[in-house]
């Protein structure tokens, strides 16, 4: 009989390819890992068989990441630019995903219009959905899609043993290793294994007249029977898993993974974490779920025993940090490397051909029947409209997850920074991007330019970042203590990683920029804001490289592809005969082993009846939960966890909800009070964690504390908020809080201040910059440093002050030596100084060393984040001498002096003081850098604080600075003899411009106070404004 | 091990048949002369040495060398005749070469010659200036340096003269110098004016291009400084301003904007407050709140380590001596005020109350909060404050009242 062409998968692909490549174009680019896979696309586009990649970390190897995916989108690339090459591989990926559930099917089943239904809610298998629509995995999609296609061929060759079948098998098993390495490691265990186990089945199946009669003992020996067949498949396909990605063997033995385990939401336990439990294990299972018991009943009969093992292994590893046995069955370190959603993905791509099975046996087959027998038409169709409507809902909210609740900060048009670094040579340093998500690799694919940072972990070489559980710099705020503490770090030494300019997408990072010595270049059209470092050298022409062998690397080239080629030919003439029927083919022989679908259990209705009755509980119970947890006023404490909530999102409106009605707050009111408050508190905090205690409550009204925890880029600030609320008809609200209400002395006020401009070159050329354009560095002069050390720790601390004409943007960079003169530290001064300042203006400095931090792993981590917070460095001798290094460059902003210290009361160890805002610029961030001196008036020690608020214009804001306790402060050495300014000796040329320098005036500035081993203070002011006007 | 043998033979007989086949060359031994008599060319001209020998096929080769490197020549025997030509790209490079006949690997002869720069090219100037900013005085000063060239890049000869002119305001200096070394230079002093100065060179008939040096008044020196506000009273509210006189440098400059000066405030109470502000035309004018309390302020300004002013008194007058107080709501309440101020009008908003609670003498907490149209209200909430009795002491203005201990109901 001449076989017909299967409806059901000619609508699966139809409908696949239409829904899924039109869906793509507005999900793929803002998944996790797409771009990713773009910018290595990218890397073997423009050089093929050089495996060194410049552009991310100080260099890395692309050997790291299997290249077939990556080498074909860079193929395609060539006829239609990247993203032809991306979109056209994942409709590739989508096809051959299709086509591999309807094989894959068919083999399990050995049904044909099983195999089309399978194929057809493949379609809208939400875990396929979100891998390609939410994640962007394509080699793994096209991965584990061919391991489906050579599975059938597996099959065939352990039952038939005719040659043919081993090489398609092989051939396709070796695309499936040059695409995702993982895939055919794990397939393995989890999908061959069991396959080897099916055929063994079967074979045993033909001695004896049902499954029942095949006894272990059977099975054994038609296993040993077959063990020839079975054996030669997994010894080639063992080699070719090393073979074909030799190079990346080779690759891990040379650079093993030093980075340390990176947090994974796979890794959570769902049940605390509910996003991730979402995100990884209700999404992937969608539908699934509600028949899994149909699934286990299925791949628990004799024939699929093997399978029905493997599935039940893969979803309890898919839990993740739910249960213990994931961690226990994979040990510390698979567990931490692994992300463990993919199990789960593949436990629902197993679960396809039974759930395919399901869907026909309810549409046209023996379970309608018995549903209708019992139950009635008129139940059968409301289950099933039930049934596909929640499956339809997974789909669509799964696909949808993205556009509602974005994963990804807003598309970056990356064209003016693209140009911007293109310009003036700015591709000579290393560039920073700050708050652009995976976007950053789109940049990286359309710039020469190179960043410290990158978005393949695995491949990391700095000990700064393999230290570090944070993913990226570029989204460091998200890691808390060690995201922030690191970023500090690149910032406050940039030249060491030739660092000089920073593409700021979130307004979160500025004032640390501002206090590490950045200042704001420009804002390019995108919206970003571009900040520059000074003294920071290009890099050089020459960068070092791993070398590899000529060998690997044409390995690494053409292997790959070849595999591609390879399979292609060998399989060719199938697909042709498949698809186009020319030729009768022999029915595979698994089609023997087709089950007929008749009498569905009434056991199994049952339990599955059951089984959904329990899922819907518990869904309706934590949705309850949620509610209840969430919802907003029905309690005193949720209203103001909301308010929190609702502020610390900028949901104004919300938050004004929230606010008593009778109290009268309009809406601008409320907004004009909360948005006034400029500061650090107010603009750049992230609430942390929020603790609500209620002081004292009555059925109506409550007063309640919180307790709020708030991450700035500065450091960790604890405020508690009083509140008030109460109810009225059945809801709480908050009352509102009292505001300042000091009154500027004047409505209309001018200013006027000096400005500068730098012309840079003056001729337009693109040569470097002619002699008589290179300005003069300002003339810095060292007043006096110190070498001290306080709570065991090595600091050195000083004063500077700019003697030039011009302004100075002051870098201050200081090492410590031993006996020997071996240099034990060096490092720079970060936020205890002030790094802009006027002629003749001097600041107080400091320079703690840091150790590159948590870099041993048995300094224990501290549990909470504060980015003041880093490991001093060890320095096992103590110092015998030290030296200062500074330079100064002529700087053109970010000097507002115009602050007073308008009021001071020092009592009981703390310095309460006003500051009173003069000028016409609002001060966002005010720094006071207060310096300690001995009696004799020589200075102890530099301790900065940041004030919370900002200060508006003509307007007062207080502080309260508790003084330190300074008495076991010792200073070691103190001396100007190793001081250096812009390579000079401190003082050669300082004596010129002022030869009589008055000592004894810089003493009178000192206020006197009665402190724990201190005699005098001076207070200095560091001003961050946030929105230049 | 045959194979090491012959590793170690195969070099030997390679070097007999390398002889073998050089002596079977090398069986003339013919003699050379120079006929070229001249040792200095100019550069740019050809430069071709010539050489006679009697031997018709000697073919021997001139290896040079040159500071652009080395290289070697081939030439023909035309009769016993051999020109060697210079490459075009050594001879417009002045210095010295050496060359060296070669024959069969052998030295034959030897000899150098000069490149001299062509002076009859126009000539080049390169200048370099520095420093591009200077302060006044006598002892600053930047170098102009030139170095005059041929048009192939060559310095010129030693002792070229070089002029070097320099302007500043209405002097117009000019000297000659001399290269030595290829160089010529001057050190340019500064004035003891502030101001632009232009300097340009000229060798020959080529002139420079102008070069500039900003000539910066030096740092300041003493100054004074003086004050004014709308009113004496101390109602924390206005400002008062402080002006320093023009601040000059010790030349009569007005020194560079933006100096930065520190205008210290030393109160009554030896507390030290600060305002900073920057010179726009040697004044810089700086800003301070009136204090909210009776107070004299002595201020005096600093351009730290380099100039100070003489102090200036500055008293404010008090805005109240006394005021007044309520306690309603069961003691809970404290209303302080009205303030009135020095014309019995309301005092502006934002004037701080501070409330000093006490239990039985010692300082439980100190509020702070601030008046509007004259009032302040204090409300204590009986969760926090559940002792049966208070004292308080408020303070405003500069003025502090004690209360008598209050009791409060406890539950």
């Amino acid at each position: 009989m001449k076989e017909k062409t299967n409806k059901y998968l000619i609508v699966a692909l139809l409908i696949g390819v239409v829904f899924h490549s039109s869906a793509i174009f507005f999900t793929l680019e803002s998944t996790y890992d797409a771009l990713i896979h773009m910018f290595f696309a990218q890397h073997y586009a423009t050089s093929w068989f050089e495996p060194w990649n410049y552009s991310w970390y100080t260099g890395f190897t692309v050997m790291g990441y299997p290249p077939l995916v990556h080498q074909s989108i860079g193929l395609l690339s060539l006829i239609g630019g990247l993203k032809f090459g991306m979109f056209s591989v994942a409709i590739i990926g989508i096809v051959l995903f299709i086509t591999g559930v309807y094989r894959y099917t068919l083999m399990i089943t050995g049904d044909r219009n099983v195999a089309g239904y399978a194929a057809i809610v493949s379609v809208f298998s939400s875990s396929f959905v979100e891998t390609l629509h939410i994640f962007g995995q394509l080699p793994s999609i096209i991965g584990v899609s061919i391991l489906m296609h050579c599975m059938p061929e597996i099959y065939l060759w352990i039952k038939s043993g005719r040659i043919k079948y081993l090489f398609r098998s092989l051939s396709l098993l070796a695309v499936t290793i040059t695409s995702h390495h993982v895939t055919p490691i794990f397939g393995m265990i989890f999908f061959i294994f069991p396959l080897i186990g099916m055929v063994v089945m079967d074979v045993s199946r033909e001695q004896v007249d049902s499954y029942k009669d095949i006894k272990f003992k059977l099975f054994l020996s038609t296993f040993f029977k077959l063990f020839k067949r079975i054996i030669s498949f997994g010894a080639a396909s063992l080699f070719l898993i090393i073979f074909c990605i030799f190079p990346y063997w080779v690759n891990s033995k040379a650079n093993p993974i030093t980075q340390v385990p990176i947090p994974h939401g796979s890794r959570d336990n769902f049940i605390e974490i509910t996003s991730s439990g979402l995100m990884f294990f209700v999404i992937p299972w969608g539908i699934l779920f509600f028949i899994l018991p149909y699934i286990l009943y299925r791949y628990y009969s004799k024939r699929y025993i093997c399978f029905g093992l493997s599935i039940s292994l893969l979803i309890v590893l898919g839990t993740g940090g739910t249960t213990p046995i994931p961690l226990k069955v994979l040990g510390e370190t698979a567990f931490n490397i692994l992300t463990l959603d993919r199990f789960t993905l593949w436990a629902s791509i197993m679960s396809l051909p039974m759930f395919g099975e399901f869907v026909y046996r309810l549409i046209e087959g023996d379970l309608k029947v018995a549903i209708q027998q019992r139950f009635g038409n008129v139940y059968h169709r409301i289950l099933g409209a039930c049934f596909a409507a929640t499956f339809l809902f997974f789909a669509g909210f799964t696909i949808t997850l993205g556009y509602f609740r974005p994963f990804q900060p807003q598309k970056i048009n990356t064209l003016p920074l693209v140009n911007f670094l293109n310009q003036d040579q700015h591709d000579q340093w290393r560039y920073l991007p700050l708050g652009f998500g995976d976007q950053m690799a789109t940049l990286s694919s359309q710039t020469n330019a190179k960043t410290v940072d990158g978005n393949y972990h695995s491949a990391r070489r700095l000990p700064e970042l393999t230290t570090r559980a944070i993913e990226r710099l570029e989204n460091s705020k998200f890691r808390g203590m060690e995201g922030i503490g690191s970023l500090q770090q690149f910032l406050t030494v940039p030249e060491k990683y030739n660092l000089k300019y920073v593409f700021s997408n979130d307004k979160f990072y500025d004032p640390i920029l501002y206090f590490c010595g950045w200042h704001r270049l420009s804002l390019l059209e995108n919206g970003i804001m571009v900040w520059e470092k000074l003294n920071v050298a290009p890099l050089p022409k020459v960068l070092p490289k791993d070398e590899v062998p000529l060998y690997l690397k044409l390995m690494w080239g053409i292997i790959p592809i070849l595999t591609v080629i390879i399979a292609f030919i060998i399989n060719i003439q199938s697909i042709f005969y498949k698809a186009l029927k020319i030729k009768a083919e022999v029915k595979p022989d698994f089609f023997k082993f087709v089950v007929p679908y008749k009498n569905f259990p009434f056991k199994v209705i049952v339990v599955l009846h059951l089984w959904i009755v329990l899922l819907l509980g518990v869904i309706g119970y934590a949705m309850y939960d949620f509610y209840m947890y969430n919802a907003t006023q029905i309690s005193a404490t949720n209203v103001v966890k909301s308010y929190y909530d609702a502020l610390d999102y900028k949901y104004y409106e919300k938050a004004h909800a929230f606010i008593d009605p009778n109290s009268k707050l309009s809406i601008s009111q409320f907004m004009l009070e909360t948005s006034v408050a400029d500061g650090i508190l107010n603009s750049y905090a992230k609430l942390d964690a929020i603790d609500i205690q209620v002081i004292k409550s009555s059925d109506e009204r409550a007063t309640l504390i919180a307790k709020t925890k708030w991450i700035t880029p500065l450091e960790i600030i604890n405020k508690d908020y009083y509140h008030e609320a109460i109810k009225r008809k059945g809801k709480w609200y908050i009352l509102p809080q009292k505001q300042p209400l000091d009154i500027p002395p004047d409505q209309f006020l001018f200013d006027n201040t000096t400005s500068y401009y730098k012309q840079g070159r003056r001729k337009i050329t693109t040569q470097q910059t002619y002699h008589e354009d290179v300005l003069k560095q300002p003339e810095l002069e060292i007043l006096s440093a110190k070498l001290i050390q306080y709570k065991n720790e090595f600091i050195i601390i000083g004063e500077l002050q700019n003697i030039d004409n011009f302004p100075a943007d002051v870098v201050l960079k200081s090492t410590l030596y031993n006996h020997h003169d071996k240099v034990l530290a060096t490092f720079n001064a970060k936020d205890v100084i002030k790094h802009k300042i006027m002629p003749k203006e001097t600041t107080s400095f400091k320079v703690n060393f840091e150790e590159i931090s948590w870099l041993k792993k048995d300094v224990a981590q501290p549990t909470t984040f504060n980015p003041n917070e880093f490991t001093p460095k060890n320095i096992s001798e103590t110092p015998a001498n030290f030296d200062i290094q500074s330079a100064g460059n002529v700087a053109i902003t970010d000097f507002y002096t115009q602050v007073a210290l308008s009021d001071l009361v020092i009592e009981r160890n703390h310095l309460k003081g006003t500051l009173f805002n003069y000028g016409i610029q609002e001060v966002t961030v005010p720094e006071l850098l207060i310096s300690y001196y001995t009696a004799e008036k020589e200075l102890l020690y530099v301790d900065n604080y940041f004030l919370r608020e900002g200060v508006r214009v003509q307007r007062k804001q207080y502080f309260d600075y508790e003084l330190l306790d300074l008495s076991s402060c010792r200073i070691i050495l103190s001396s100007l003899e190793n001081c250096y300014v812009n390579g000079l000796p401190n003082g050669d040329l300082a004596r010129t411009i002022i030869p009589k320098r008055n000592k004894e005036v810089e003493k009178e500035l000192l206020q006197k106070v009665k402190g724990k081993g201190f005699s005098y203070i001076k207070i200095e002011m560091n001003n961050y404004i946030g929105n230049p006007k | 091990m045959i194979k090491k043998a012959l590793y170690s033979v195969l070099p030997v007989l390679f070097l007999f048949l390398f002889v073998f086949a050089a002596s079977k060359i090398d069986d003339e031994r013919t003699s050379f002369r120079l006929q070229t008599t001249q040792d200095s060319f100019v550069a740019g001209k050809p430069i071709a040495l010539t050489f006679s020998t009697p031997s018709l096929s000697a073919n021997p080769q001139l290896f040079l060398i040159h500071t652009y490197g080395k290289t070697v020549l081939n030439t023909e025997n035309n009769n016993g005749k051999l020109v060697y030509k210079i490459p075009a790209i050594y001879r417009s490079k002045t210095g010295v070469v050496s060359w060296y006949l070669i024959q069969n690997q052998e030295k034959i002869m030897s000899g150098n010659f000069k490149i001299v720069p062509n002076d009859a090219t126009p000539t080049i100037l390169e200048n370099y200036l520095g420093p591009p900013s200077l302060l006044t005085g006598t002892e600053h000063f930047t170098m102009m340096v030139a170095i005059p060239t041929d048009s192939y890049d060559n310095p010129k000869q030693d002792n070229t003269t070089v002029v070097i002119k320099d302007q500043f305001l209405e002097d117009i200096t000019t000297t000659e110098r001399k290269t030595d070394y290829f160089i010529a230079w001057k050190n340019i002093y500064s004035r003891t004016k502030s101001g632009k100065m232009l300097i340009s060179t000229a060798c020959n008939a080529t002139d420079s291009k102008e070069f500039e040096t900003e000539i910066q008044p030096s740092p300041g020196e003493d100054f004074k400084i003086s004050f004014s506000r709308p009113h004496k009273f101390a109602d924390g509210n206005q400002i008062t301003t402080l002006e320093t006189s023009t601040i000059l440098d010790k030349y009569g400059n007005i020194v560079g904007d933006g100096t930065l000066v520190t205008f210290q405030v030393t109160t009554q109470n030896n507390i030290l407050l600060k305002t900073y502000a920057a010179t726009i035309n040697g004044i810089a004018i700086g800003q301070l709140l009136h204090p909210d309390h009776k107070d004299t302020y002595t201020v005096k300004g600093y351009v730290t380590g380099i100039a100070e002013s003489k102090p200036v008194r500055i008293d404010y007058n008090p805005l109240i001596d006394h005021f007044t107080y309520k306690f309603t709501e069961k003691n809970r309440q404290i209303t302080v005020g009205p303030l009135r101020s020095f014309m019995k009008q309301i005092v502006p908003d934002g004037i701080k109350v501070e409330l000093k609670i006490l239990y039985k003498k010692e300082l439980i907490e100190t509020k702070i909060i601030e008046t509007q149209k004259g009032i302040a209200t204090f409300y204590l909430l009986p969760p926090f404050y559940k002792k049966s009795e208070y004292q308080f002491e408020i303070t405003t203005l500069g003025v502090t009242q004690k209360t008598e201990i209050k009791k409060y109901e406890t539950n």
